[in-house]
């Protein structure tokens, strides 16, 4: 597993278990504080968590480039994806429940659509049919 | 397959007699589907944590599954009944049991999460 998987997968856990944490605060804490909160609950749990996971597992699982180096595709828009990704979260997550203005939620959002964006843009050319890619037999790779 | 049956009474019943049945809902498709399968997934396909032990501390990740599932199936009993103090003190239960079992989980899959 490359060491970014890692990071994604590790960083899904740690939002998985925020998320849970909060999701029982706001059912034992004091309503008029807590609920305030289920913002965060939810972007910690479908974002950090889910979203972050399917990254990671895609970044390590998905077929590896048959011809062309890094074999994963570059690293570097990866990394800036975590940052952008684990940033929107927090962003929009604490803005939505504290009430900030419309363009904070938007700047968290904006930042999630382009870690998005870079994700997918490493694996759309590794989502493809067994074979494809590899060199052909007498062919020069 | 109960989140979507639940999905189908929320749609044909009354608001008034619905409540608590979209949290229910969305519980039982995120923890009880999504986050099941995910960890089911996971302590499969990750890598081995170790020569003697390939999946690391399956007794962890058994535990975690059971709480799991008591605390969803607690949740999606007390979640949609009347206001309460009853209620309340079974969803806080449903929670502590979900925090425990996730908690679990996640320290028996972590050390499958490792670069090769």
């Amino acid at each position: 597993m490359p060491s970014l998987a890692v990071r994604f997968i590790r960083t899904a856990m740690l939002s998985l278990l925020g998320g849970t944490l909060l999701g029982a605060f706001l059912l034992a804490g004091e309503p008029a504080i807590a609920l305030g909160f289920r913002p965060l609950h939810v972007e910690l749990l479908l974002v950090g968590w889910g979203l972050q996971l399917a990254f990671g597992v895609a970044y390590w699982i998905l077929p590896k480039h048959a011809t062309r180096t890094p074999a994963r595709g570059a690293a570097l828009p990866i990394r800036l994806a975590w940052w952008l990704l684990n940033g929107g979260v927090w962003v929009a997550g604490l803005g939505l429940s504290f009430g900030t203005p419309p363009w904070w939620v938007g700047l968290g959002r904006l930042s999630e659509l382009c870690a998005v964006i870079l994700v997918a843009s490493n694996a759309w050319p590794r989502i493809k049919p067994f074979g494809a890619g590899r060199p052909q037999a007498g062919e020069v790779a | 397959m109960v989140a979507l049956g639940i999905g189908v009474v929320m749609a044909v019943s009354s608001p008034g007699t619905r409540a608590g049945l979209p949290a229910t809902y969305v519980h039982l498709l995120v923890v009880g589907w999504l986050t099941q399968l995910i960890f089911g997934v996971a302590h499969w396909l990750f890598p081995r944590a170790s020569g003697d032990a390939p999946r690391g501390n399956e007794g962890l990740g058994w535990a975690g599954i059971l709480l799991l599932n008591v605390g969803l199936l607690v949740r999606a009993v007390s979640e949609p009944l009347a206001l309460s103090a009853a209620r309340h003190g079974l969803l806080v239960a449903s929670a502590a049991l979900q925090l425990a079992a996730v908690l679990l989980l996640v320290v028996h899959i972590w050390p499958r999460v490792k670069e090769r």
